[in-house]
């Protein structure tokens, strides 16, 4: 079940980043460290299946994101709220394709709102480590990005 | 012609992309109002006229759903199109919205041709003389 949902994770990761963002990640032989400081977005789903979505990377490809997904220069994204808006953003498309292809479109699974803040590196990894199931990609300039499932910890 | 049209999403980013999505599809945008949630949207909706309404499903305050049913309810705001832009798959929920009138939908994350291809359907082709 972990490994099919990690999979899952996978592919539902890299296709969101590609579509949206432009970016291309991809599995790396061993994944760079997490940063100091980290851009969470936290999402539950709810349901006959429940469960709660982690999306998190580093401030600096949070500011890649949030231009790529406007199509504007980087630079004014920190200031603006954007870097924390778009992984939110990204989190709330990413958790439509997951549950519609853990549990089926059928299955009355609704998502919740995504909820964003910078949360310590340590403290962020430990959560991580506690993840039913997780993926890290590694994108062209080699910063990380993870999606993390905490199956029942949902509403 | 221009069209007068309506975002609403709780995120500014997405409010962003679907204003230059609409843009990039060769839609010709009057004005663009903007809502970060349904009841926004309504308030705005009352007193502003609107010639396509591009909803998200969920937000705070008011959901997707309950600002439809809400708009259904209003004489004036009956037959205003309204396009859903979500990521939301649920069939149940989808079933929902087209029982409230939901006339076309946009999934995330959306490409301008998907909005082409939407408006075209609602309005006729970008450019072809509705709106005002």
């Amino acid at each position: 079940m972990a490994a099919d949902m990690e999979r899952l994770l996978g592919e539902v990761l890299g296709k969101t980043l590609e579509e949206a963002a432009f970016v291309f990640a991809d599995l790396p032989d061993e994944a760079p460290p997490v940063g100091r400081t980290m851009v969470e977005a936290r999402l539950a789903y709810g349901g006959p299946g429940a469960g709660e979505l982690v999306l998190a990377t580093t401030p600096a490809l949070a500011s890649t994101l949030a231009a790529n997904l406007l199509g504007e220069d980087e630079g004014g994204a920190t200031a603006t709220g954007d870097d924390e808006d778009a992984v939110g953003e990204l989190l709330n498309m990413m958790a439509g394709t997951f549950v519609a292809e853990l549990f089926g479109p059928g299955a009355g699974v609704h998502i919740g709102l995504p909820r964003v803040r910078r949360v310590d590196g340590g403290a962020y990894a430990r959560s991580l480590a506690g993840a039913t199931a997780a993926v890290t990609l590694v994108e062209e300039e080699g910063r990380r990005i993870d999606l993390a499932a905490h199956a029942g910890s949902g509403p | 012609m221009s069209y007068s049209i309506l975002v609403a999403d709780d995120s500014a980013i997405v409010r962003t992309m679907v204003r230059k999505a609409l843009v990039m599809a060769g839609l010709d945008l009057g004005q663009v109002h903007e809502a970060a949630n349904g009841k926004e949207a309504l308030e705005l909706l009352q007193r502003t006229w609107v010639d396509v309404v591009f909803a998200d499903v969920n937000m705070p305050v008011m959901d997707g759903v309950e600002l439809v049913r809400s708009m259904r309810g209003v004489a004036a705001l009956a037959s205003t199109p309204v396009v859903v832009v979500s990521s939301e798959r649920s069939a149940d929920r989808i079933a929902e919205l087209n029982r409230c009138g939901v006339r076309a939908f946009v999934k995330k994350p959306f490409r301008p041709e998907h909005f082409r291809e939407v408006l075209e359907g609602l309005l006729g082709a970008p450019g072809s003389g509705h709106g005002r």
